[in-house]
C-alpha cells in the first residue's frame, strides 16, 4: 500500500476501519465485496444442503426441480446393494451357465488327493509367465530330461512367445498320485486332439513343502476339467 | 477314565440332539456318570456342542480332549470339535520360517552411524609437508586410510529394518503353527484358568504330572486373568499367559505347550475363520471390537 494510504490508515479509528464497508482495496488482489468470510456470516446456522444460501439466488427465489422430491427412508435396500460387503456370499448348488461347477464331496473322498477352492469358490489354477531360457551344457546333451526339456523349450523359441506354465495350488493329500494322474490325463488329451504339433512331453514340477503343481505349458482348460472330473 | 471313555463313545453314537451345551449345562445327562468322588460339580461327560461355521468339503471336525486345571488328577471332562482349515493344514513350513523371521526383524533398528567427511574436524591442514620428512605424503589427518578417518560410504544412521508381512502369509503361518502343535500333541483345551489356590507348587505339580513341558504358553480370550493363574504363573519360569491378541507364530513355537480355554478357542477359530473365508480390502476392514 501506499505511503499516504498508510498514514491515513494510522489516524483512522479502528471501527471505522474494521466497518464492514469501509474496506480498502489492496494493489494486488480483491477484497471480497460479499459478507463470506466474516466471522458473522460464518457463524450463522448451518443450513442443509439442499437450501442454497440467499445470495446465490435471485432474491430469494429458491430453485425448483421440475419432477418435484421428497425425502424418506424407504429403499435402503438399492444403497445397500451397491456397498461393498466383505462376506463372500455362498454360491447356488448346481452348475451355472458360464461352466462354474460346486465340488462334489462324494466323488472328492475316493481320491487319496484333494484340491480344495478358494475363497471365492473357484479352483487355484494360475498361469506362470518366464523368459525363454535356454541355457545346459554342452556335454550333458546326452541326459534324456535335458532333451525332453529341450524340446519344450524350442517350441516356445519357434512360437516366439514367453514361457507358459500352468499353476495349480492348494493341494492336500498324495500328491504324486495326483501329479500321474494328471499326467497320464493331459497325455490322452493331447493325443485326443491328434495335432502332430502339440505331441509334446508333459513335464511337471511337484513341491511338497509349498503344495501346489507346476506344469510345463498351458493346461489351464484341462486341468480344470480333470477336477471337475474328480469332484474337487 | 476308561470308563468315561465308553460313555463317550456311546453318547457319540447316541443322536446328537442329546449333546447339551457346556455353558449351560444344568440337566443329569441321559447316562449316569460313575459315582465317583471328584471336586467337579458337574456331571461328566461333558461334548462342548461347538457349532463350526465354513464347514470343510472334505474333512470333518478333529477332535481333543476337555480338560481342567481345577483338580490334580487328569481327568477328561469331554470333546471338543476343531475346525480342520485351522488345525488340519498341510503345513507350510516356508510360510512359517517367514513369519518367525518378520517377527525378529521388522522390530529391528540398526543405530550404527559412521560420520561423514563434512562432521569431522577441519581437514584444512596437511600433517606435515609433501617433501622432506621420510614419511609418506598426506594432505589430511582425517583420510579414510588413516587409522581414526571417515568413512565414505558407511552406515549412516538408524536403519530401521520394518515392513509387515501380507495378511494371508500371517493367517497361514497361525494355521500352520497351530496344526503342527495339535498332531504333535502339545496342545491342551482347558475350560477356564479357575484354579484352586494361588500357590505356584499346585500349578507346577498339576503339569509335570501331564507331562506338559517346561514352558507352557496359556492362552485366554481377554487380558484380565484370575488372581490365582496370574501368581502362579508369575512365580514360574516357563510359565507364559497371554490373551488371544497376542497370539503369535514365534511364541506357539518357543513354548513346548500350548493350553488354551474354549473361549479363547472360539475367538481364535471366529477371526481366523473370518479372515480365511471372506474378502477385506484395507479401507473396509471391520472397526476393531470394544473389547480386547
Amino acid at each position: 500500500m501506499s505511503l499516504i494510504l498508510q498514514n491515513i490508515l494510522r489516524r483512522c479509528p479502528s471501527s471505522l476501519i474494521n466497518n464492514v464497508s469501509l474496506r480498502l482495496w489492496s494493489s494486488n488482489g480483491q477484497f471480497p465485496s460479499h459478507p463470506m468470510g466474516t466471522e458473522e456470516y460464518e457463524n450463522q446456522p448451518r443450513k442443509s444442503l439442499t437450501e442454497l444460501p440467499d445470495e446465490l439466488t435471485e432474491r430469494g427465489n429458491k430453485p425448483e426441480f421440475i419432477s418435484g422430491y421428497e425425502s424418506t427412508k424407504d429403499g435402503w435396500q438399492w444403497v445397500d446393494n451397491i456397498l461393498f460387503k466383505s462376506e463372500i456370499p455362498q454360491p447356488p448348488k448346481h452348475a451355472t451357465p458360464s461352466g462354474w461347477v460346486p465340488p462334489d464331496p462324494i466323488l472328492a473322498r475316493q481320491w487319496p488327493y484333494f484340491v480344495d477352492r478358494d475363497r471365492f469358490h473357484s479352483y487355484a489354477l494360475y498361469v506362470r509367465i518366464l523368459p525363454v531360457m535356454l541355457e545346459y551344457w554342452l556335454h550333458e546333451q546326452h541326459r534324456y530330461y535335458l532333451n525332453i526339456f529341450r524340446r519344450r523349450v524350442e517350441y516356445d523359441i519357434y512360437a516366439q512367445r514367453t514361457r507358459r506354465f500352468s499353476l495349480l495350488e492348494l493341494i492336500s493329500g498324495d500328491i504324486w498320485a495326483l501329479d500321474n494322474d494328471l499326467k497320464t490325463y493331459l497325455t490322452k488329451r493331447v493325443e485326443l486332439t491328434a495335432d502332430k504339433s502339440k505331441e509334446l512331453p508333459i513335464l511337471s514340477q511337484v513341491d511338497e513343502i509349498k503344495r501346489h503343481i507346476l506344469v510345463d505349458g498351458e493346461y489351464e482348460e484341462w486341468i480344470a476339467d480333470f477336477l471337475k472330473e474328480k469332484g474337487f | 477314565m476308561i470308563k468315561s471313555l465308553s460313555l463317550v463313545k456311546i453318547l457319540r453314537q447316541c443322536s446328537i440332539r442329546s449333546i447339551r451345551h457346556f455353558e449351560t449345562s444344568t440337566q443329569p445327562p441321559p447316562f449316569s456318570s460313575d459315582p465317583t468322588s471328584n471336586p467337579i460339580s458337574q456331571q461328566l461327560p461333558l461334548i462342548v456342542n461347538r457349532q463350526l461355521e465354513y464347514p470343510h468339503v472334505r474333512y470333518p471336525p478333529l477332535q481333543a480332549w476337555l480338560e481342567t486345571l481345577g483338580q490334580k488328577r487328569d481327568e477328561k471332562l469331554g470333546i471338543v470339535d476343531l475346525h480342520p482349515s485351522i488345525w488340519q493344514t498341510s503345513p507350510r513350513l516356508d510360510i512359517l520360517y517367514e513369519n518367525i523371521e518378520w517377527q525378529k526383524t521388522y522390530k529391528k533398528i540398526d543405530w550404527a552411524y559412521t560420520p561423514p567427511h563434512h562432521e569431522y574436524p577441519s581437514m584444512r591442514g596437511k600433517p606435515w609437508p609433501q617433501k622432506g620428512t621420510g614419511r609418506a605424503r598426506h594432505s589430511s589427518r582425517y583420510d579414510p586410510q588413516w587409522k581414526g578417518g571417515y568413512k565414505v560410504n558407511g552406515p549412516k544412521g538408524p536403519t530401521s529394518f520394518f515392513y509387515v508381512l501380507p495378511k494371508e502369509k500371517r493367517i497361514e503361518g497361525l494355521c500352520t503353527a497351530l496344526t503342527v502343535k495339535l498332531h504333535q500333541n502339545d496342545v491342551h483345551f482347558v475350560d477356564s484358568f479357575d484354579l484352586p489356590t494361588h500357590q505356584p507348587t499346585y500349578l507346577q505339580e498339576l503339569t509335570e504330572d501331564r507331562f506338559w513341558g517346561p514352558s507352557i504358553l496359556f492362552i485366554d480370550d481377554t487380558d484380565i486373568m484370575p488372581h490365582n493363574m496370574m501368581f502362579a504363573s508369575a512365580k514360574t519360569e516357563g510359565f507364559t499367559v497371554m490373551p488371544v491378541y497376542g497370539l503369535n507364530v514365534y511364541s506357539i513355537l518357543k513354548h513346548t505347550t500350548l493350553v488354551l480355554t474354549i473361549r479363547a478357542l472360539n475367538k481364535i477359530e471366529k477371526k481366523l475363520l473370518h479372515a480365511l473365508n471372506s474378502y477385506d480390502t484395507q479401507k473396509d476392514q471391520p472397526a476393531p471390537p470394544d473389547e480386547p
